[in-house]
């Protein structure tokens, strides 16, 4: 029989390290479940492979008004980026690519893989270290397994080049800035406000009419 | 259905003609080629099968399972340790070079699940921080010295690099009072750098502004 929850929360929740408990309270009882199929603690599951956890929600299903979100979540059709960051400066001239946010962990590895080579302020940094985010087979085609502990992998990467996720979103490259919150604080930004009761970065809740077609019409 | 058991590694060799499913199954291979057999014979001979076969590896609730097109027969290991043999096959293919046909998570996950992620991680980690430290930013910190304390030595920058951002605050002032006196560019460079990665391009400028109240420092800034 099917486990139905009604998560309050959206699967972000899940990326939000700094207050880890905390955000989960919001998620009804989706940290248990990965908690009891994994056999590990579900900080750990999350914190060192994110892109699996979906697996251990397979037969689970949701309702209420997070329902599309998870099931967009289990589907593997999450937006990457999906925060919103306000302008409180001038851009400074940022030479940065970056379409994806933290989502893009909580993604299948290959459309991760697919989201990241389009991130260059990752990719470039990334190669200038030697850091591998995929690997080639022997026969030259990617072999995209999920990124172990990929906060830690950006603290680092960012922490060789770095940028200012201020700068960032002043630029409007709001997945970057995301992504460098993220990094640097292990923490969702709109999740941070959420628990915090501030309102600095707004989370964007909607699933794109396109998605959404998919999503039913698959 | 055909049953051997095998009592000194507590493996229960079945075949069974066709494929029966299983409550819990999860597929080892992210494809399904006419190509895996190959690497699934020479697997399945050290078991002693010489047939094509679907492989499934199982110890009652999960089930790991290998398909293949076109076999006829069924090979199920019942065995204790499921998920450390599921890995041992994903290893073998990942080291004759078949790593496309595996599927990637169930990989990841039976490496989180079996412990194996941790060291390979923690190895990695430092390998990262050790070429991080080679930067110029960084050049100014001793040399590291040789083998096991530098693994201490990297989970100590790891931990500095984990502080709060109040933290990094309180460093940063200390830092920039000390830029009126004789410093150098060096250290500008580093103070900058960690500016433009808490507060943003406009604190930098602002820093930088003041460090040119330095005439040896201006005269280093725009050489």
């Amino acid at each position: 029989m099917a486990v139905v929850l009604r998560p309050e929360g959206t699967p972000y929740h899940l990326l939000h390290y700094s207050q880890f408990d905390q955000s989960c309270a919001y998620l009804d009882r989706v940290c248990e479940i990965i908690e009891e199929r994994s056999g590990l603690p579900a900080k750990t599951v999350l914190y060192t492979m994110p892109q699996v956890a979906v697996d251990y929600l397979n037969d689970v299903e949701f309702e209420g008004p997070m329902r599309h979100i998870w099931e967009c979540y289990k589907r593997g059709c999450l937006p990457a980026s999906f925060e919103h960051w306000p302008r409180r400066g001038p851009c400074p001239g940022l030479y940065e690519r970056c379409p994806c946010g933290p989502g893009a962990f909580l993604r299948d590895p290959r459309d991760a893989y697919r989201c990241l080579r389009e991130c260059l302020s990752v990719t470039k940094r990334a190669r200038e270290l030697g850091v591998e985010l995929w690997r080639y087979t022997s026969r030259k085609r990617v072999y995209a397994k999920p990124v172990v502990a990929p906060v830690d992998l950006l603290e680092l990467i960012f922490r060789y080049r770095p940028i200012s996720y201020i700068d960032a979103a002043n630029c409007g490259l709001h997945g970057l800035a995301s992504l460098i919150y993220w990094a640097q604080h292990k923490a969702i930004k709109s999740v941070e406000d959420m628990l915090t009761g501030r309102n600095e970065a707004q989370m964007l809740y909607k699933v794109s009419r396109k998605k959404k077609n998919a999503f039913f019409f698959e | 259905m055909e049953c051997k058991k095998i009592e000194e590694k507590g493996v229960e060799v079945c075949t069974v003609r066709g494929y029966i499913s299983f409550a819990s199954e999860q597929s080892l291979l992210a494809v399904e080629d006419r190509e895996v057999v190959e690497a699934l014979m020479k697997w399945l001979n050290v078991y002693g099968a010489s047939v094509e076969q679907n492989v499934v590896i199982t110890d009652g609730v999960e089930a790991y399972t290998a398909r293949v097109p076109g076999a006829i027969n069924t090979i199920i290991y019942r065995v204790p340790n499921a998920k450390k043999v599921a890995y041992d096959f994903i290893k073998y293919l990942e080291e004759t070079g078949r790593e496309e046909w595996i599927n990637p998570k169930l990989a990841a996950r039976l490496e989180l699940e079996l412990g194996i992620v941790y060291v390979k991680n923690l190895e990695e980690r430092i390998k990262y921080l050790k070429r991080a430290s080679g930067e110029p930013a960084a050049a100014s910190t001793p040399a590291m010295p040789e083998d096991g304390s530098e693994a201490v030595k990297s989970e100590e920058t790891a931990a500095t690099a984990s502080t709060s951002h109040g933290e990094k605050a309180g460093g940063i002032e200390e830092e920039t009072t000390a830029a009126g006196g004789s410093i150098t560019i060096e250290e500008v460079c580093r103070v900058a750098r960690i500016l433009s990665e808490s507060y943003g391009a406009d604190v930098v400028y602002k820093y930088l502004l003041k460090a040119k109240d330095n005439p040896v420092l201006l005269q280093t800034l725009y050489a």
